[in-house]
């Protein structure tokens, strides 16, 4: 049996992954199609179809600006890489990517408990086994 | 003395630059798309709207037609003029979205036709179609 009301979160994902002002007939246009005689997968078929023509056509209409700025964000990237970071303090590197990698597990694996990302003696949880 | 005109503000900054590169890639010929899509248009006559469009290509092609995909080629048939549209009044079955109608132009219809022209000029005299064998 088909579910009478379209997917919320899809519905979402087209409204705020496409550029606003261009979805308003699109999404109308599913929406109606949907409530005639299509079904769910055929809905997020046609949104996720939606959004990755909608991007790759902003990506085509707009290449010599992002171009540039790819450009520009591997040049800072190899500039900062081999130039500004070995000028810092060892000290500073080294605190800076622990704090990093820290940041990184949090993201995926959640805080456990008593983890305070902002706390200083955070390290002590990775290390020797001192808390 | 001749009053000394002040110079007019003509600053060209750097986005309209790219602007202008990008706008130079336009193409004013048809993709095959687009030229799908146009015909469906055409065929659809007055009222055409996404998913009447969508409803054409899906019978002549016999395939699903991404709705995504013909918006967007219709989105570059009205940046290159070929195709005008106006918006309609909401409605409750479409959740409040208005509808976009859709019109081929007159530079839209004259578009089409040297796209036949050259078409159908190509088709012609290719003895590799003729009997119907691969």
């Amino acid at each position: 049996m088909r579910s009478p009301k379209p997917p919320a979160l899809a519905t979402w994902i087209l409204e705020h992954v496409t550029p606003r002002g261009k979805n308003e007939a699109l999404t109308g246009d599913l929406l109606e199609e949907f409530g005639q005689r299509r079904s769910v997968a055929w809905y997020w078929r046609q949104v996720l179809g939606a959004v990755v023509v909608s991007l790759s056509g902003e990506m085509r209409a707009h290449w010599v600006g992002l171009s540039v700025e790819l450009g520009l964000a591997w040049v800072w990237t190899y500039y900062s890489f081999f130039h500004l970071i070995p000028l810092l303090p060892e000290q500073v590197v080294g605190d800076s990517v622990r704090a990093a990698s820290q940041g990184l597990v949090v993201a995926f694996n959640g805080s456990p408990r008593g983890f305070d990302p902002c706390s200083r003696s955070t390290h002590n949880l990775s290390g020797n086994g001192r808390v | 003395v001749i009053a000394r005109t002040s110079t007019p503000n003509f600053s060209l900054q750097l986005v309209h630059f790219f602007t202008i590169i990008e706008h130079m890639r336009t193409r004013a010929s048809l993709g095959e798309f687009e030229l799908m899509v146009i015909l469906a248009l055409l065929r659809v006559g007055e009222n055409a709207y996404g998913v009447p469009i969508a409803r054409e290509i899906e019978a002549s092609t016999g395939r699903e037609v991404g709705l995504g995909s013909v918006y967007a080629a219709l989105e570059r048939l009205e940046r290159k003029a070929l195709v005008s549209s106006t918006v309609g009044e909401p409605t409750p079955e479409r959740g409040g979205r208005a509808k976009r109608y859709f019109q081929v132009t007159g530079p839209g219809l004259r578009q089409i036709r040297r796209t036949r022209r050259t078409l159908v000029a190509l088709w012609s005299d290719l003895p590799q179609l003729e009997g119907g064998k691969a």
